[in-house]
C-alpha cells in the first residue's frame, strides 16, 4: 500500500529529478517513475563493457543552471565537474587549430592562422557574452502567453519588454539577428578562417536537422553559448563518473529532501478523471493516485502516448503532432587499448584531455548535411571526440581508455530504414574517418557501441532520437514551446504538467525546465 | 548649375513614385539617371533584332491600392485576375495552379486526393497570413529599437485585427514565418509534384533551399495582395513593367518633375554635415536640400558618399548586407510558341519544380559555389499577351534559372559558363515542353554579373538584399536606419533595399517620400 502522494513524476531524467527535488524541497510527497533500471535518462553513465564506464548519451556538461546545483546543494551530493581543457580541430593540410582554456593562449593560436580572425576574437567574445546575459533571464523565466489578456500573462509579456528594452538598441539588434541568421553567415560577418568558423558553426548544428548555412542555426550556436561552470561562460567540462554522476546527484538530493525514486516502473498511461488527472497506470497494471502528475517526457509522448486525444483540445493535439524532433545525430562509444596518436600533434598532450573536432571547413559540415536532408547517414560526419578516461581515470581499466562520439548527421527517418548492417556502416563511417586524423586508432579499440537514433529512441524513450525532446527552432521556442498557450509547464489537463526538455526553455542538461515547472506547480496550489 | 529641393537618384519604379510623390508635396524634382532609359529593372532591353523583353519584370509585385491611390495611377488599384501555373511533374504530365482553387484541386486530384481536399484551405490560410504582411507593407517599419516592443506587439494585434485573425491565428502568423517553407508544405500536403509547384515560389530570388529556414516567410511574401485562393500566378498586366514606367514618368512630368537620362551621379555632396549637392558624371553641379537614392543601400551609402561622414558600425553593417543574386535570366527568340500544356492561353508561367528534392538540390551546388546541373527554371512567354515584343508571328520566352551564384569558385563568370548555362536551360525546358529547343532563334543569357552590368543590381540580385528575416522590417536596410533616412542628414534611401523590400512595386518609394516630407516639417 502505497503512502498518499501528492506528486507522481514520469521519468527519471534529469528535469524529472529536478522538478522532483524542488517539490519534495517544498513538502511535496513526491515520487518518481522511472522505466529503465537506473535513473538519469539520457543522462546516464554505464558500464557497457566490463571495466569500461561510458556516458552513453550526453557526453558533457556545461548548462546545468549555477541555482540549481546551489539550491540543491548538487556538490554536497556528489556532483563533481572536470574542467575539458581544449578543442582541437584537424585541418585539411596537416596541421591545426587549437582553442585553450586560456583565452591568451587561443587567441595566440588563432593568430597563426589569422591575424585579423585573433583580433576579431576579442569582440565576438564581449558580444556573445553580452547575447548570453541577455538571454538569461529569459531562460529562467516562465514563457507568457502573448495572446492572452490574463493579468499575469501581460504582466510577463511587459516584464519580457522590459528585458529587452534594458538590452538597448544595440544588442537588441544584435540578439535579433542571431535569432534569425544562420550560423555561418552569422560568422561570415566576423571570422575568414574556415577552420575556426566551421568549428565555431559546429555548435550550431548539434542536435538540430540543419545545416550551418541554414538560417536559425545561429541560435543554437547561442545556445551553447550558455554554458557556465563557476561563472565562465563557454567552458564545459564532464561530470566524474559520467554523466550519469549528474544524474545520481540530483536524485540523492531530491532522495534526501523526502522524495522516493521507483525504478523498472514504466508509466503506461496518465489516469484522467473528469477533465483532472488522478494518477498514472504501470505498464504492470498497478495503479498509483496522486493529485499532480508531472511528465518528464518529451511532448509527444506526454500528450500522445500518456493521455487519450479526448482529453485535449484538437488544435494541440495537431500542433504537438507537427512538433519538429527530426533526430540528426548518434553516438558511438568506444572502449581502447590504447590513446589515439593523432597525425596533426602527435605524442600524448592536452589534446587528449579536451575535445577533438572533426569540422575541417563549412563545406566539409554542408556536404555532411547534404547526406542527411536525403535521408543518408552522412559517410563524412561531423564528429566531436573526447576520451572521459584522460580526465577521470576511473572510466576505464589501467592503462585503457574509453572514447565518446557524438556523430552528426545521422537521420532518424533514413532510407530504408535503421538495421543492423546500417549501423554498423555507420559505425564503420565514424571509425574511417578517426583514423584518418590518427592512424593507429582503428587497431586499438577493443569494443564499440554504435547509436543510432532510432536506438537513442529506443533506449532513452527520447523521441525520433532527438536530444532536445524537439529541435531547438525558432517557431519551437519560448512561448511556443511545446505549443502555443501551453509553453507554461500546464496542459489542458488539470493537474497535468510537463517538465522535460520539450518545455521552455530546452535540452542540454539545464535542469531549467524542471526548476520552472516545480515553480509553477507549486504556484498554482 | 541648377538648385532644386530634391535629387532622385535612378529612375526605376521607386525613384519615379518618391519623385511624384515629393513633387506633389510642394518640392521642386529633378531625377537623374545612368542609364539613357527610364525604367530601372522594369526595363526592357532588345536581345536580339526585333525581340525584346523585360528579363527582370516577370511580374511586377504587388502595387498597393494605397499607393496607387495615392498616385492616381490605374495599375494596382484593382487587382488583376491571377493567371495559371503549369508545373511539370518530371513524368510528362502538369499540375495547375490555377485562379480558381477549386479548378486546381481538379488538378491535383491526379496526384492525391488527400491534398485536393487540404488546397482551399491551404490557399486560404496563405491569403490571410500574407494580407497580415501586407498591412505592414503600407507603413513604415514597426519601430521597435528598444522603447517600443509594446508599440510592436500593439501593431501586430492591430494588423491582426485588421485582418480579421485572431488570436490562434497570430500564433500561426508568427509561428509559420521562421520555417521552412519544406516544412510547412510537409505540414498539410504528402504530393511531391504539389509541395514542388508551391515551393519554387518560396526560393525565388533566394539563396537558400526550400528546406532552409525562413523560406516560409518568402512564400507568404510572394502572396501579398495576390487575389485571393491563387497560389504563385502573379499576373503580368498587358502593358507590362513598361505600361507602369510610362505611367510614372508621364505622372512626373504633369507634376512638373524633370528627368535627366544619360546622367550618372559621381558623389552626393555633403556641407556642414547635410546634403547640400551632387555632382554628376558629366561634372555638372545640382544644389539641393535633399537626396533621394533609389541605388541599393551599398551602393548609395559606400559608393555615393564619403565614408568620413559614416559611423565605423554603420559601414560594416552596410558590407554584411547580404545580397547573393542567385538567378540568372534566360532570354529567347523563338520561331514560334511549342506546343503548351493543356489551357495553353491561360498560362502565365511554367514551371520546372518537381519536387522539394529536386529544388533542394539545385541549392546544394551554390553552397560549393557552382551553378545547378538540374536547375529550377520559370518560364514566361512575354509576347502572347504584348505581340509587340517579337516580329510577326515569332515569339519571346524568358527562363528564370535557378541557382547560378554571382561568385563561381571556378573563377568569373566567361562566356563558356555562360554558354552552357543557356544550353543547360533550353535543355531543361526542351526536356518538359518538347519541341521548344527546335523552335529557338535567338538567346541570350544575363548571368547575375550581367545583370549587375545591365540593371545596376548589385551582385545581380533583384531585390537589393535578400529578402530573410534577419534583412526585413526594422532590420531593412541596417538595424536602426530603416526608415528612409541615413546618418548623413539629407540622404535618404527609396529603393527596394528599405521596407518593404522587392516584390511590393512602388511601396519603398511612396514611404521615402512620405519619410522626407516629414523631415522638413
Amino acid at each position: 500500500m502505497t503512502p498518499t502522494l501528492d506528486a507522481i513524476i514520469i521519468g527519471g531524467g534529469h528535469n524529472g529529478l529536478v522538478a522532483a527535488a524542488y517539490l519534495a524541497r517544498a513538502g511535496k510527497r513526491t515520487l518518481v517513475l522511472e522505466r529503465r533500471h537506473l535513473i538519469g535518462g539520457a543522462a546516464v553513465s554505464e558500464q557497457i563493457f566490463p571495466g569500461f564506464t561510458f556516458s552513453v548519451f550526453s557526453y558533457v556538461v556545461s548548462l546545468l543552471r549555477p541555482e540549481i546545483i546551489r539550491d540543491l546543494e548538487l556538490p554536497k551530493h556528489g556532483l563533481h565537474i572536470l574542467p575539458l581543457e581544449s578543442t582541437v580541430t584537424p585541418m585539411n593540410n596537416g596541421d591545426y587549430l587549437a582553442g585553450w582554456g586560456d583565452p591568451d593562449q587561443t587567441r595566440r593560436e588563432v593568430y597563426r592562422h589569422s591575424p585579423k580572425d585573433a583580433e576579431a576574437m576579442v569582440e565576438f567574445g564581449r558580444l556573445m557574452h553580452h547575447m548570453a546575459m541577455a538571454v538569461k533571464p529569459i531562460l529562467g523565466m516562465i514563457p507568457p502567453d502573448p495572446t492572452s489578456m490574463a493579468p499575469s500573462d501581460l504582466a510577463g509579456m511587459l516584464k519580457l519588454g522590459g528585458h529587452l528594452r534594458s538590452l538597448g538598441p544595440e544588442r537588441f539588434h544584435a540578439l535579433y539577428k542571431l535569432m534569425t541568421m544562420s550560423s555561418a553567415d552569422y560568422l561570415d560577418e566576423w571570422y575568414e578562417f574556415e577552420t575556426l568558423k566551421a568549428t565555431k558553426s559546429a555548435s550550431g548544428i548539434i542536435g538540430t536537422f540543419l545545416g550551418p548555412r541554414s538560417p536559425g542555426s545561429a541560435y543554437v550556436l547561442l545556445h551553447h553559448y550558455m554554458g557556465e561552470i563557476d561563472g565562465a561562460f563557454r567552458a564545459w567540462g564532464f561530470a566524474k563518473g559520467g554523466t550519469g554522476g549528474i544524474s545520481n546527484s540530483i536524485g540523492r538530493a531530491a532522495e534526501s529532501l523526502g522524495a522516493t525514486i521507483r525504478t523498472n516502473a514504466a508509466v503506461k498511461q496518465v489516469l484522467v478523471r473528469g477533465g483532472k488527472a488522478v494518477g498514472v497506470v504501470l505498464d504492470s497494471g498497478e495503479e498509483i493516485k496522486a493529485p499532480i502528475v508531472v511528465s518528464g517526457l518529451d511532448p509527444r509522448r506526454t500528450f500522445l502516448d500518456l493521455v487519450e486525444a479526448k482529453e485535449l483540445p484538437d488544435d494541440l493535439v495537431e500542433t504537438v503532432r507537427r512538433f519538429k524532433f527530426r533526430g540528426s545525430s548518434g553516438k558511438v562509444n568506444l572502449a581502447l587499448s590504447e590513446l589515439p596518436n593523432f597525425t596533426c600533434m602527435p605524442g600524448v598532450g592536452p589534446q587528449h584531455r579536451g575535445a577533438f573536432s572533426i569540422s575541417p571547413d563549412m563545406d566539409y559540415l554542408e556536404r555532411a548535411y547534404d547526406d542527411a536532408k536525403y535521408g543518408e547517414f552522412s559517410r563524412n560526419p561531423y564528429l566531436d571526440v573526447v576520451i572521459p578516461s584522460m580526465i577521470d581515470p576511473g572510466m576505464a581499466p589501467p592503462g585503457k581508455h574509453v572514447m565518446s562520439v557524438f556523430v552528426q548527421y545521422a537521420p532518424y527517418k533514413l532510407n530504408g530504414g535503421w538495421t543492423d548492417a546500417k549501423r554498423e556502416a555507420f559505425g564503420d563511417a565514424v571509425v574511417n574517418t578517426i583514423n584518418r586524423y590518427a592512424p593507429n586508432f582503428k587497431a586499438s579499440i577493443l569494443h564499440r557501441q554504435v547509436l543510432s537514433p532510432l536506438d537513442i529512441e529506443q533506449m532513452t524513450g527520447l523521441s525520433e532520437g532527438n536530444i532536445f525532446q524537439g529541435e531547438l527552432a525558432l517557431q519551437q521556442l519560448f512561448f511556443f514551446r511545446p505549443a502555443a498557450s501551453w509553453a507554461k509547464y500546464r496542459t489542458p489537463i488539470r493537474g497535468y504538467y510537463q517538465c522535460g526538455a520539450g518545455t521552455h526553455p530546452g535540452g542540454g542538461i539545464m535542469g531549467a525546465s524542471g526548476r520552472l515547472a516545480a515553480q509553477k506547480i507549486l504556484a498554482d496550489q | 548649375m541648377t538648385q532644386v529641393d530634391t535629387v532622385v537618384v535612378g529612375a526605376g519604379a521607386s525613384g519615379l513614385v518618391a519623385a511624384v510623390a515629393l513633387a506633389r508635396g510642394g518640392s521642386r524634382v529633378v531625377i537623374v539617371e545612368r542609364s539613357p532609359v527610364i525604367g530601372g529593372a522594369l526595363r526592357e532591353i532588345e536581345f536580339a533584332p526585333g525581340f525584346r523583353a523585360a528579363p527582370m519584370a516577370g511580374d511586377l509585385g504587388w502595387v498597393p491600392p494605397e499607393v496607387a491611390r495615392g498616385l492616381g495611377i490605374s495599375l494596382g488599384a484593382t487587382p488583376a485576375p491571377a493567371v495559371s501555373v503549369a508545373s511539370a511533374d518530371g513524368a510528362g504530365g502538369w499540375l495547375e495552379l490555377r485562379p480558381d482553387p477549386a479548378a486546381t484541386a481538379a488538378s491535383i486530384r491526379r496526384y492525391s486526393a488527400k491534398d485536393a481536399d487540404q488546397w482551399a484551405a491551404f490557399t486560404a490560410r496563405v491569403h490571410k497570413i500574407s494580407g497580415f504582411l501586407g498591412a505592414l507593407y503600407v507603413a513604415p517599419p514597426p519601430r521597435i529599437d528598444a522603447d517600443s516592443l509594446g508599440e510592436f506587439l500593439d501593431l501586430l494585434r492591430l494588423g491582426g485585427k485588421l485582418k480579421g485573425l485572431g488570436n490562434a491565428e497570430m500564433i500561426e502568423v508568427l509561428r509559420t514565418i521562421p520555417m521552412s517553407v519544406a516544412e510547412l508544405l510537409d505540414d498539410w500536403f504528402e504530393s511531391d509534384v504539389l509541395k514542388g509547384a508551391v515551393a519554387a515560389d518560396a526560393i525565388t530570388d533566394l539563396c537558400q533551399g526550400p528546406m532552409g529556414g525562413g523560406t516560409a516567410f518568402n512564400l507568404l511574401h510572394h502572396h501579398v495582395g495576390l487575389a485571393p485562393g491563387a497560389i504563385r500566378g502573379r499576373p503580368l498586366p498587358a502593358e507590362g513593367g513598361a505600361g507602369l514606367v510610362r505611367q510614372l514618368a508621364d505622372l512626373a512630368r504633369t507634376v512638373g518633375v524633370e528627368i535627366r537620362t544619360g546622367v550618372g551621379v559621381r558623389r552626393v555632396e555633403v556641407t556642414n554635415d547635410r546634403v547640400s549637392g551632387v555632382l554628376l558624371e558629366s561634372g555638372d553641379h545640382i544644389s539641393c536640400r535633399d537626396v533621394v537614392s533609389s541605388l541599393d543601400p551599398y551602393q548609395s551609402l559606400l559608393g555615393l558618399v564619403d565614408p568620413v561622414y559614416l559611423d565605423p558600425d554603420v559601414i560594416r553593417a552596410v558590407r554584411n548586407i547580404r545580397f547573393r543574386g542567385i538567378a540568372s535570366k534566360v532570354m529567347v527568340g523563338l520561331d514560334g510558341l511549342p506546343p503548351l500544356p493543356a489551357g495553353a492561353a491561360s498560362v502565365g508561367a511554367i514551371s520546372i519544380s518537381p519536387s522539394i528534392r529536386y529544388l533542394e538540390r539545385a541549392f546544394d551546388a551554390t553552397k560549393y559555389g557552382q551553378r545547378s546541373e538540374a536547375p529550377y527554371v520559370e518560364i514566361r512567354f512575354p509576347s502572347v499577351g504584348r505581340p509587340d515584343l517579337a516580329p510577326g508571328g515569332k515569339h519571346v520566352a524568358v527562363l528564370h534559372v535557378q541557382y547560378t551564384p554571382y561568385r563561381l569558385r571556378s573563377g568569373p563568370w566567361g562566356p563558356a559558363d555562360k554558354a552552357s548555362l543557356g544550353d543547360l536551360a533550353v535543355a531543361t525546358v526542351d526536356q518538359a515542353l518538347p519541341g521548344f529547343g527546335a523552335r529557338v532563334l535567338h538567346r541570350a543569357v544575363l548571368s547575375p554579373p550581367d545583370i549587375e552590368a545591365e540593371f545596376g543590381l548589385r551582385e545581380g540580385a533583384l531585390n537589393q538584399g535578400e529578402m530573410t528575416l534577419d534583412q526585413i522590417l526594422f532590420m531593412r536596410p541596417i538595424a536602426g536606419w530603416s526608415r528612409y533616412a541615413t546618418p548623413v542628414a539629407g540622404l535618404f534611401l527609396c529603393g527596394s533595399g528599405t521596407h518593404p523590400g522587392g516584390g511590393v512595386t512602388g511601396a519603398s518609394g511612396w514611404l521615402a517620400a512620405q519619410a522626407v516630407l516629414k523631415a522638413r516639417k
